[in-house]
């Protein structure tokens, strides 16, 4: 069995197994959903939806009073205030509609303001996280290569004086 | 001179078999229990209408507060357009309030989800770290073996040489036994192969 093993496992084997696992994983089952949040930052769902909900609540209202008017018989209203009745709402609907999507838009600005910098500070995070292991990576890369280039010249300068004592004992040998 | 070092001695601890086993284990029951969760949880961020569900709670509650019929209300020249504006309003609030919640309930899961990556390419860089550390003591071990052969080497290479010397100077050959006329480089007196191998080596020893 070799010593790299523990029991039935090897802890490095499942280590690499689990971290290429784990990265295929996301790509697959999240990398979508993180494509549609960063798409979502410019999103204009909020000022979208409240030009119409401005229509519905304007049609819903003016029908609410007009069921109102009638419980009571008309309440008591001439034909020029009916008219000012209409008016105001008109007038009301558009101001409100306006100011709704205004409003909207604010708010809109606030929410994707805010995504976008949490969506920062996740890919900050992973930027950082990819920054450090490249930069270990090349730090090992270095280290293996000094490695390298240190046994390479030690068994250089130890050739070199192996040599250096063949020769000096033949010297010896020759011109004694 | 220390003894040769042996397999067994380096075999790994109970510990660490148990402690290997069980982050394996662990590992298996993360991702059979919470795994699953994680992605129901991005599923339903997703998906979830948190915007509409608020808007029409909103809008439930303004016309409880403002709907209730009345001879004011019926009266009034701008009932409806106050109460379109405020209904809008508050649709508006609930909505926004739906999209943030929505917002940050897919971010967390987002951020749950990149760190549980994060973990995995750290894990690699320890890995690729560990692998790196034994290429480079493999490294050490292979140039300090070999090395110790060049030196061991040299070392017969230089024994024999200054043996083959002194031979020669005894006038005897390089390889000693037999000897030789200086002058004419001829064989004088054989070698004595009667010995055996022990006396030999004592002689060469000891002379």
């Amino acid at each position: 069995m070799s010593l790299l093993m523990a029991g039935n496992y090897d802890p490095q084997q499942e280590l690499s197994n689990l971290t290429q696992r784990d990265y295929d994983r996301f790509v697959e089952k999240f990398e979508p959903f993180e494509d549609a949040l960063l798409a979502q930052r410019n999103s204009t769902k909020l000022v979208d939806q409240a030009r119409l909900d401005s229509q519905t609540q304007s049609r819903i209202a003016q029908e609410a009073a007009a069921r109102n008017i009638e419980r009571y018989g008309g309440a008591g209203l001439s034909a020029a205030q009916r008219q000012e009745q209409q008016r105001a709402l008109q007038r009301g609907t558009s101001l409100s509609t306006v100011g709704t999507v205004n409003n909207a838009r604010v708010a809109q600005r606030e929410i994707n303001q805010a995504i976008t910098a949490d969506l920062i500070n996740i890919g900050q995070g992973v930027n950082r996280n990819a920054i450090g292991m490249l930069t270990s990576g090349a730090e090992m890369a270095q280290n293996r290569y000094q490695s390298y280039k240190n046994a390479r010249a030690n068994y250089s300068s130890q050739m070199k004086g192996m040599g250096a004592q063949i020769g000096s004992a033949l010297l010896g040998a020759f011109l004694i | 001179m220390a003894a040769k070092p042996k397999k067994q001695d380096y075999k790994p601890s109970q510990a660490e078999i148990t402690n290997t086993k069980v982050a394996v284990a662990q590992r298996e029951r993360f991702v059979n229990k919470y795994d699953p969760i994680l992605l129901e949880q991005a599923e339903t961020a997703a998906t979830e209408d948190l915007g509409s569900y608020a808007a029409g709670k909103k809008q439930a509650d303004t016309y409880q507060v403002l709907g209730k019929p009345s001879m004011a209300a019926a009266r009034s020249i701008d009932y409806a357009a106050d109460l379109a504006t405020a209904a809008s309003d508050q649709i508006l609030r609930g909505r926004a309030a739906g999209e943030a919640t929505k917002a940050n309930r897919s971010l967390s899961t987002l951020a749950s989800a990149q760190g549980q990556q994060m973990d995995a390419t750290t894990g690699i860089g320890s890995l690729a770290r560990l692998g790196n550390a034994g290429t480079l003591a493999s490294a050490e071990r292979k140039l300090l073996n070999r090395q110790a052969n060049i030196d061991a080497g040299a070392m017969l290479a230089g024994s024999a040489y200054q043996t083959g010397k002194t031979n020669l100077a005894a006038g005897n050959t390089f390889f000693g036994g037999a000897k030789t006329d200086p002058v004419t480089g001829k064989t004088t007196e054989a070698v004595n192969r009667t010995d055996g191998f022990f006396d030999r080596l004592e002689g060469g020893l000891f002379g």
